[in-house]
């Protein structure tokens, strides 16, 4: 009797299969402003240096990490993110795909928008395939005498 | 760089000395600030085809149209190879947002003929996809670092809205981006030597910048 219900157990598990998994989006906020007083580089933003050679990053030389967050998102299901400039960042997982060998990559196809309530959105749509762990940027938002820089970061789990 | 079907149209007017006024200023101030403007008209006015253009608009058009466009797309098919670099830009059937044409864009059904299959032409020469015919603005392939990718102008009427689609070759693939009545371009971006020494698999990215309106936040 205790071999069988051994049995079942183990087949009920086997039956629900792995665990689905839940990818996480890292937001971070990033205020860029321009300086004589010299450049500065918040030290949190540790890739931040490279990418400053390049536009429109060189038209800064202050940079400081505002606000960052860890965001589980499912398929389908919208996620809110308010902004230091009182807008909002909502952001969906479409889907995730992934590449077959010989170089398997997951790929994560998110949703954006970026709106105020009773304004014109500022980026009302934004469609970006992304690969694990693979930075992209949205920036233009005017905030304190320089520009808002979003950082957004895909991870599985 | 994609450029717009309009503004593609206004630069070739350009090329052929057919533009006056402000469409000609800002089409020359376009060319001065914009590579692939200014890499579009180099190629045109280069091009024995851009002299072809020039002078067919001075005649007679109706009576050639089918001889035109046959001629046209000869010539710019044996050009082509040359016309633009590696497949840099790769445009698609857009329906047009405004009314706003260049005047002196269409001088007969002839020159129309001859500019729409410059443009074709134009538009196939980087183009090795037919899946991405129908894309409502541009398919872009990137060029290599630093320097925007996709700069989508300002709209004039009520919405910039445009799909493009970076190298899929993994990293980051911008697939669309609307922001009514803002000026969006993609940049792409190298990760640097912090990516390359954790071997990244995919050592770039993308910025998408919207511009601000002037005097909000």
């Amino acid at each position: 009797m205790a071999f069988a219900l051994a049995c079942a157990s183990v087949a009920s598990l086997a039956s629900a299969g792995p665990a689905k998994s839940v990818p996480t989006l890292e937001i971070r906020v990033i205020h860029a402003t321009q300086s004589d007083g010299g450049a500065a580089i918040d030290a949190d933003l540790r890739d931040l240096p490279q990418l400053t050679r390049d536009q429109p990053f060189v038209r800064y030389n202050v940079y400081k990490l505002l606000a960052r967050k860890l965001q589980a998102l499912e398929e389908g299901k919208p996620e809110a993110y308010g902004l230091v400039n009182g807008r909002t960042l909502q952001v969906t997982l479409v889907d995730v795909t992934t590449t077959s060998a010989p170089h398997p990559d997951r790929r994560y196809h998110i949703r954006a928008a970026i709106g105020e309530p009773g304004k014109q959105a500022f980026l009302k749509l934004l469609e970006v395939t992304a690969s694990e762990g693979q930075p992209f940027f949205v920036g233009g938002q005017t905030y304190e005498g320089g520009t808002l820089f979003l950082e957004l970061v895909l991870y599985g789990t | 760089m994609t450029l717009p079907r309009e503004t593609v149209l206004d630069l070739m007017g350009l090329a052929d000395g057919m533009l006056e006024g402000d469409a000609k200023a800002k089409a020359e101030q376009l060319v001065a600030s914009n590579e692939e403007a200014r890499l579009l008209v180099d190629t045109l006015r280069a091009s024995p085809v851009g002299d072809w253009v020039r002078e067919s608009t001075d005649r007679q058009a109706s009576a050639a149209v089918a001889g035109i466009a046959d001629s046209v797309m000869a010539r710019l098919a044996a050009d082509a190879s040359g016309a633009v670099e590696g497949g840099v830009v790769r445009m698609a059937p857009w329906v047009r947002r405004g009314s706003r044409r260049g005047p002196a864009v269409v001088a007969g059904v002839g020159a129309a003929l001859v500019l729409a299959a410059s443009i074709a032409l134009y538009v196939r020469s980087g183009s090795q996809r037919s899946d991405e015919e129908l894309a409502p603005v541009a398919s872009v392939a990137v060029p290599p670092v630093g320097v925007p990718s996709v700069a989508l102008p300002a709209p004039s009427a009520s919405a910039s809205q445009a799909e493009a689609k970076t190298a899929a070759a993994g990293g980051v693939e911008v697939n669309a981006v609307e922001a009514p009545s803002r000026a969006v371009s993609v940049f792409r971006i190298p990760m640097g030597a912090a990516a390359a020494a954790a071997n990244a698999p995919h050592p770039s990215s993308v910025v998408i910048w919207v511009e601000e309106d002037t005097g909000t936040k």
